[in-house]
């Protein structure tokens, strides 16, 4: 059935692709409306995960503390529990403070949940199920990945609260240097693959997921990874900055929101990336692609969330040092290896 | 600063970087994982309350009852007032009138259970063995003046309670015995 | 820094290049309604000052209304994470005052009480310690393994957290049935689930890196603040009261005392957590040695000890409590003077906590163990 339904969106889409063209107008409009179908189906797939996400969190840590986790809105197993939370803080004040700057108050969480849509285009979840499939999907993620350092500081700015500043700048701080290890780790699958275009990524590993073949480089992303999502044991832009709790503090009801989901979006939509460069993508014997991808992508959302739930976090000095005195190094060591294995082969 | 230069205190930062120390951290990190996951598979020790309801352990001090006897239903107090003097605080009046053969019997007998710390000093003094321990938890009331048990719902409930033993045994408790601690 | 009656800076204090950061009652990772007033330098702490009193109830006034059977339940509420040796501190110390003699059986009792209260009070200790260090889950392992003590103490005593079972003279009540199988049973749990922590927690290289080093203090220094307890053997000193003034049957017991080495954060949190080790070696020994006989002397329901005064001591799992009694032949004391190990350790966190960072503040209150209700009374 799912070749059949592919086959035929394809038909369809083709068959009004050819309409469109008699004229320019007709044209401009159907690339129009098919990137706002694209926005839409974006939207709604990270709306109904990041729902599931916060409920499996939950549930998860519950079943790593030796507890159940939420059990009531929702009978079985409280799967309705996110989305009250969320009527919750919908239902808030919104409360600006008086001497915060208001544009850079109101337009940072919509900066920090763009910036996190803007990965989703290079995603691929299937053979040709990709928002666009940019030949240049590598570079792409690395631009965009930096965005949210930019939110952070608006936030942070903007809430003209001294503790919410402090937070910020630390955040910033932890999260550009810890893309340049990042960046610098996904050079080696790169290198491996021959192409930045993150759908011909995943084909090349028809043969061998690029894990196995890049250790290293994957426990390099593997720890930028945290860094950039903000999660124990890199999470001082949140938890403990400065005793208070981070960049986001000043924020209430729906604004807050915003970031509460920007960031388990992230966690998922960087969790993609990671499934796509070191564990195939979408690739796999006898189930649907987009079924491989869900479960790998979910799998390796549990291995971070079984990561966040062990250890404890680290101070930010130790955090910096350990970014920019071992990642790096490791990450450039990687990148050599992975050259000469490239150039003699 | 102004206060001189700066202090470089050992942080344990500078133990991250040889190699080896980076391999034994990284193992200490693989063992505490071992751990959680051992653990995700233990089952939950949580229930949900209230629909299962918690039963408390034998002797468990939920508020101070009154002992009924089985045949007269009356209490055995007498009016001695040994607990009201014993209690700390002060939360026990009793008030007490005598009966035809001459026997005290407790007319009004008042615990303001919204100052009582359960702390047993009643029941030990009781030299009848009249005030045993309730198991009961279960005390929210929605005005502070509900809080205040007269000689009505201060007796045991003939039924008793059900409460654990350590041996996993459950057992009625609360009859009519009760007594001394 | 001068400190105004309203417990502020006086102006121009400051140097130009310090600020204040309130650390305030309400906070996470306080243990409890503590104020610090931090004086920071740029990253690096110059000053932390306590700002004590929120949880002030007055104990020790209105044991001076109560008589002396009566002030046993208050004394639960003092430090209420280890409310068994505050008691034993407060009934040895009218026993002493009063001349009574206390049944073999209750002094074993009162070793194996106080010993589980030790376990359950480090495990709370070890489940906040991580927790403010960013680990969720040790403090839920911890409070299950708690749970365990709990219902031991409930089936002993009634209660789960302020539990009135010492009595002057003895204890309340004998075992219940069920309660050495239980025990033992919960002896052969620990020793394997403290391991389990110490893979998880204790020996992960992140928490390594934030305790070592932090917060150090010389045992010179721990000495003349009046440490005692793992505080003050972390420091490198050897001396705890179980085994050097033992009372109340410990010196039939043997067991081994943690001593560390430089007196940082995580010498004293690896004391405190090998003491949990020690201490299920009592407790076997307790039950494997139990005397039969009384659980409690006779004493007068109005109890009037002679006029005089003593001062008795017992190791908390904090340290040293200090109780002492001044008694002037009345039914009620004339003074109860607590002396609370928390409020010594306060005093150290200035010395602790210089030059370090702000984010090592929480590391070291952590590593006090410090817990308000007997700071404040």
């Amino acid at each position: 059935m799912p070749a059949d339904l592919g086959a035929f969106l394809q038909g369809v889409f083709d068959q009004v692709h050819l309409w469109a063209s008699q004229s320019p107008f007709w044209s401009a409009l159907f690339t129009l409306g098919w990137g706002i179908v694209k926005v839409v189906l974006v939207l709604g797939f990270i709306i109904v995960n990041v729902l599931v996400l916060v409920w499996l969190e939950r549930k998860f840590s519950g079943r790593v503390q030796s507890r159940l986790g939420p059990m009531r809105v929702g009978r079985p197993h409280g799967w309705a529990q996110t989305i009250a939370d969320m009527i919750k803080l919908l239902g808030k004040e919104d409360i600006v403070p008086r001497a915060a700057d208001k544009a850079l108050f109101v337009i940072a969480p919509v900066v920090i949940f763009t910036a996190t849509m803007l990965v989703y285009v290079v995603v691929p979840m299937g053979p040709r199920a990709i928002v666009s499939d940019l030949n240049i999907g590598v570079l792409y993620l690395a631009a965009a990945a930096s965005f949210t350092v930019i939110s952070v500081l608006m936030a942070g700015w903007g809430s003209s609260s001294k503790w919410s500043l402090l937070g910020a700048l630390r955040g910033a701080a932890m999260l550009v240097s810890y893309e340049v290890p990042m960046v610098l780790a996904v050079m080696g699958v790169v290198l491996l693959s021959g192409t930045l275009s993150t759908n011909a990524i995943v084909k090349s590993q028809s043969g061998l997921w690029y894990i196995l073949v890049q250790p290293i480089g994957f426990l390099v992303f593997l720890a930028a990874l945290f860094a950039e999502l903000n999660r124990v044991p890199f999470d001082l832009a949140e938890a403990e900055s400065e005793l208070v709790s981070g960049f986001n503090i000043e924020y209430s009801g729906l604004r807050f929101a915003f970031f509460f989901l920007a960031e388990y979006a992230n966690l998922l939509a960087l969790s993609a990336i990671a499934v796509t460069l070191y564990f195939g993508g979408w690739q796999g014997p006898f189930l649907p692609p987009f079924v491989w991808f869900m479960l790998k992508t979910y799998g390796f959302i549990i291995l971070v969330m079984w990561i966040r739930w062990t250890l404890p976090r680290v101070r930010v000095d130790q955090l910096l040092e350990f970014g920019w005195k071992v990642l790096l190094p490791a990450a450039l060591v990687n990148l050599a290896v992975t050259g000469v294995y490239v150039l003699l082969t | 600063m102004t206060s001189g230069p700066p202090d470089l205190r050992l942080t344990g930062g500078e133990r991250m970087h040889n190699l080896t120390s980076l391999l034994t951290g990284f193992w200490s990190f693989i063992c505490g994982l071992w751990v959680t996951l051992v653990n995700t598979v233990r089952p939950p020790v949580t229930f949900q309350y209230p629909e299962k309801y918690y039963v408390p352990l034998e002797g468990f001090r939920g508020y101070p009852a009154l002992v009924v006897d089985p045949e007269t239903g009356e209490t055995k107090c007498n009016g001695c007032q040994a607990c009201a003097r014993a209690c700390p605080l002060g939360v026990i009046h009793i008030e007490t009138a005598q009966r035809e053969d001459k026997k005290r019997y407790p007319v009004e007998w008042r615990l303001e259970f919204g100052r009582c710390m359960v702390c047993n000093l009643c029941v030990e003094a009781c030299p009848f063995g009249a005030l045993t321990m309730s198991p009961e938890y279960e005390f929210a009331e929605y005005r502070p003046e509900d809080l205040v048990y007269t000689l009505g719902n201060l007796k045991l409930p003939p039924e008793g309670f059900e409460v654990r033993r350590l041996d996993g045994s459950t057992v009625r408790t609360g009859l009519a015995g009760g007594g001394r601690g | 820094m001068t400190i105004t009656p309203e417990f502020r800076p006086a102006p121009g204090d400051l140097e130009e290049h310090e600020f204040l950061v309130n650390m305030g009652p309400q906070h996470p990772s306080t243990h409890g309604v503590l104020r610090v007033i931090l004086r920071v330098d740029g990253e690096r702490l110059v000053d932390a000052i306590p700002d004590i009193g929120f949880l002030h109830r007055c104990f020790e006034k209105v044991a001076e209304g109560w008589t002396y059977q009566q002030v046993v339940p208050l004394t639960d509420r003092l430090d209420y994470v280890s409310a068994m040796t505050n008691e034993l501190a407060y009934v040895m110390a009218v026993e002493k005052l009063a001349g009574i003699e206390v049944p073999e059986r209750a002094q074993w009792l009162r070793v194996l009480v106080a010993e589980l209260q030790r376990i359950a009070s480090h495990l709370v200790w070890f489940g906040t310690f991580a927790l403010d260090l960013g680990a969720t889950t040790p403090f839920l392992y911890a409070i299950r393994e708690r749970e365990h003590i709990l219902d031991l103490f409930e089936a002993l005593c009634g209660a789960r957290l302020t539990y009135s079972y010492m009595r002057i003279g003895g204890v309340r009540g004998d075992l219940p049935p069920g309660f050495v199988g239980k025990t033992r049973e919960f002896l052969k749990l620990m020793p394997s689930r403290l391991r389990e922590y110490e893979n998880l927690f204790m020996k992960n290289r992140i928490f390594e890196n934030r305790t070592k080093g932090i917060g150090r203090v010389t045992a010179e220094e721990a000495v003349a603040y009046g440490a005692s307890g793992p505080t003050l053997r972390g420091s490198g000193v050897d001396w705890d009261l179980r085994r050097d003034e033992p009372y109340a049957a410990y010196d039939r017991f043997e067991f081994g005392v943690p001593v560390g080495q430089s007196g940082d954060v995580y010498d004293r949190a690896v004391c405190r957590f090998k003491e949990m080790y020690e201490s299920l070696k009592i407790i076997e020994q307790v039950l494997d040695g139990l005397p039969e006989g009384d659980v409690r002397a006779k004493v007068p329901r109005v109890l009037k000890p002679p006029a005089g005064d003593v001062y008795t001591r017992v190791e908390s799992p904090r340290g040293e409590v200090g109780v002492y009694l001044v008694s002037d032949g009345g039914p009620k004391p004339y003074r109860v003077k607590w002396r609370a190990p928390s409020f010594a350790h306060l005093r150290l966190l200035p010395v602790m906590a210089k030059g370090h960072m702000v984010a090592d503040i929480v590391a070291i209150i952590g590593s006090i163990d410090i817990i308000l209700g007997e700071v404040d009374r």
